[in-house]
């Protein structure tokens, strides 16, 4: 694929500002896959390659590091990501019932997408929220401590959400 | 105890993060006192003096860090702070990130006098994208009024500081697999030495401080080494940021001296939650040693815990109550770090899902008592066996429970098969 068909001009400034913020090309490539992460919701293989040769490191070092980390997502996921903390403050109160209301909820199992395409749903380690145990995070937005009742009202907001 | 307000004076303050804010109150005057009044060597001297040892676990001198990246003259050099907060119970570096930014750049600058470095990052955890916004800000803000950027304040420091988020890695707090992470590749522990202060960030000199470590360095600056160690156990003094979760009715962040006795931690947290009975602590996060009832007076100090055969860590206190099921609270911990380890070590990455393998055995009533001899087999070749830390102390948490509730993992292994536990989980 071309470089024209992957990202807009805009979006290629971008990139290239994010790399001059550094002296070690390496170390542009987490911020970049932030950057295309946030842009195209998941990192495709051509978009990781793209990197990977914009930067002028091996593509399978893009796609070790897209895969190490939590964070990163090399499939495409719904719009909004739920992540449910699942360490031991969060346990202690009560985080098993979290994620078994919202499989229920969502009709999905840990690790899937809502047939509407709006929701994935992941369990995750300690999100340093334990003072709002059970804490989750949809996106990037902490909240806690949730219960069945107010994660209707918060599943809801995001409905509306782009 | 009362609570202190020395780290955490300005974070409930309108506009806390905004630069005028912490001008008005005090904020950059130990730059331009170290700077204006001060040599590189007296700097480092204050911070020795104050017996400052670092917050985010490991707890080494502060002050000796320092003056052994002093030494090092190989250009250039650098400050990265590790705010990749992510010991489970832990979140208290989150309050100077989202409240008090400019206490951290202000910390980092000073720094950078102190050892003649040239760039600094801080490294902050995926997981925290609005206290990374702010940290933009905020270097923005200090570079447009010349606390940070060319000769700041008019000297020969010139020094800025770029914010690097991680993705969402544990092992990535630990600071060679943070150098990794922060040069772009898989956060996996270097093996020490060489540490990084002779060769760290594309193998030059690197200073790695935790965030509230650089943010006790203004107030060490303009009030001296000698009155921040007059604060708590003399022998590793300082105010400390306590964030405690659990089973108590106010979960929080406290800022408390250095040594505060654990029962007064959590009266300071409002008691226990539903006046319950205390049964358990995890004082220093998923990696410490339990604490159990008759150690709630120990002081919460790097020396005292270790006096008890636990460790303040980063100041992540978890507390269990009467309610608590040991085992499960075991195989909880356990099963983050077997998702954590990072699999560089064979120790660490085999041993964590065996030791998984066996609790989740007993938590399904299939465990014999010969299992937990295997298990503190199992954790005894984990120790010692890691490149770094995080894999020595992965199994904390399981030999201490085996240790202190041996009569939990009995009624597991003595009972009907229980139907809970694994079932259902990713690995």
């Amino acid at each position: 694929m071309s470089v024209q068909e992957l990202f807009s001009d805009a979006e290629l400034k971008s990139i290239q500002e994010i790399a001059s913020r550094y002296e070690e090309p390496g170390s542009a490539l987490m911020p970049l896959l932030h950057y295309v992460q946030q842009i195209r919701g998941y990192l495709g293989e051509d978009e990781m390659a793209f990197i990977a040769d914009f930067l002028g490191i091996t593509r399978v070092r893009a796609y070790e590091v897209a895969t190490y980390y939590t964070l990163y997502y090399t499939k495409p996921r719904g719009r909004h990501t739920i992540q449910v903390c699942r360490n031991l403050s969060c346990t202690l109160a009560g985080a098993e019932g979290i994620v078994d209301f919202l499989k229920k909820e969502l009709e999905i199992e840990v690790g899937g997408t809502t047939a509407d395409g709006m929701f994935s749903l992941v369990e995750v380690e300690c999100i340093g929220s334990c003072d709002k145990a059970p804490a989750i995070m949809i996106d990037g937005d902490h909240h806690g401590p949730v219960t069945p009742e107010s994660l209707r009202e918060i599943l809801n907001t995001y409905r509306g959400k782009p | 105890m009362s609570e202190l307000k020395i780290l955490t004076k300005r974070a409930g303050l309108p506009d806390s993060v905004k630069i005028d804010t912490y001008l008005a109150n005090d904020g950059y005057k130990a730059l331009t006192k170290a700077l204006k009044e001060m040599t590189p060597a007296q700097v480092r001297d204050e911070v020795l003096k104050s017996k400052l040892r670092g917050r985010g676990g490991a707890g080494f001198a502060t002050g000796m860090k320092w003056d052994f990246a002093s030494k090092n003259t190989t250009k250039p050099k650098f400050i990265v702070c590790n705010a990749d907060e992510g010991e489970p119970g832990t979140f208290k570096d989150r309050v100077i990130l989202k409240f008090d930014p400019h206490a951290l750049l202000e910390g980092m600058a000073i720094a950078a006098f102190a050892v003649d470095a040239d760039h600094g990052y801080i490294y902050i955890r995926g997981e925290y994208p609005e206290e990374a916004q702010i940290l933009m800000d905020a270097v923005k803000e200090a570079e447009e009024r010349g606390y940070l950027g060319k000769n700041i304040l008019g000297s020969d420091l010139s020094f800025t500081i770029t914010v690097h988020r991680g993705a969402g890695a544990y092992v990535c707090g630990e600071e060679t697999a943070l150098i990794e992470s922060l040069e772009g590749s898989r956060g996996q522990s270097r093996i020490r030495p060489p540490f990084p202060v002779n060769s760290g960030y594309r193998k030059l000199p690197t200073v790695v401080n935790n965030v509230e470590s650089l943010s006790c360095v203004p107030h060490i600056v303009l009030n001296g080494g000698a009155w921040f160690a007059g604060i708590g156990n003399p022998e590793c003094p300082g105010p400390k940021l306590f964030s405690i979760s659990g089973a108590v009715e106010k979960p929080g962040v406290y800022e408390l001296p250095m040594g505060v006795p654990l029962r007064e931690l959590i009266e300071t947290a409002g008691g226990m939650k539903d006046g319950k009975d205390f049964k358990a602590a995890f004082p220093g996060g998923a990696s410490s040693a339990c604490m159990d009832a008759s150690e709630i007076d120990t002081g919460l100090d790097f020396n005292s815990l270790a006096a008890i055969g636990t460790m303040l860590g980063s100041g992540a206190v978890m507390i269990l109550d009467e309610t608590a099921d040991m085992v499960k609270a075991a195989y909880v911990l356990t099963r983050f770090f077997d998702h954590e380890s990072c699999g560089k070590c064979t120790p660490c990455r085999e041993g964590l899902t065996w030791v998984k393998q066996v609790m989740a055995g007993i938590l399904e009533g299939k465990g014999t008592e010969e299992d937990l001899d295997l298990l503190l087999d199992i954790c005894e070749q984990i120790q010692g066996a890691s490149f770094c830390g995080l894999g020595d102390a992965s199994v904390n948490c399981v030999t201490s429970t085996i240790r202190k509730f041996r009569g939990e993992y009995l009624n597991y292994i003595n009972k009907e098969p229980r139907v809970r536990a694994a079932s259902g989980e990713k690995s």
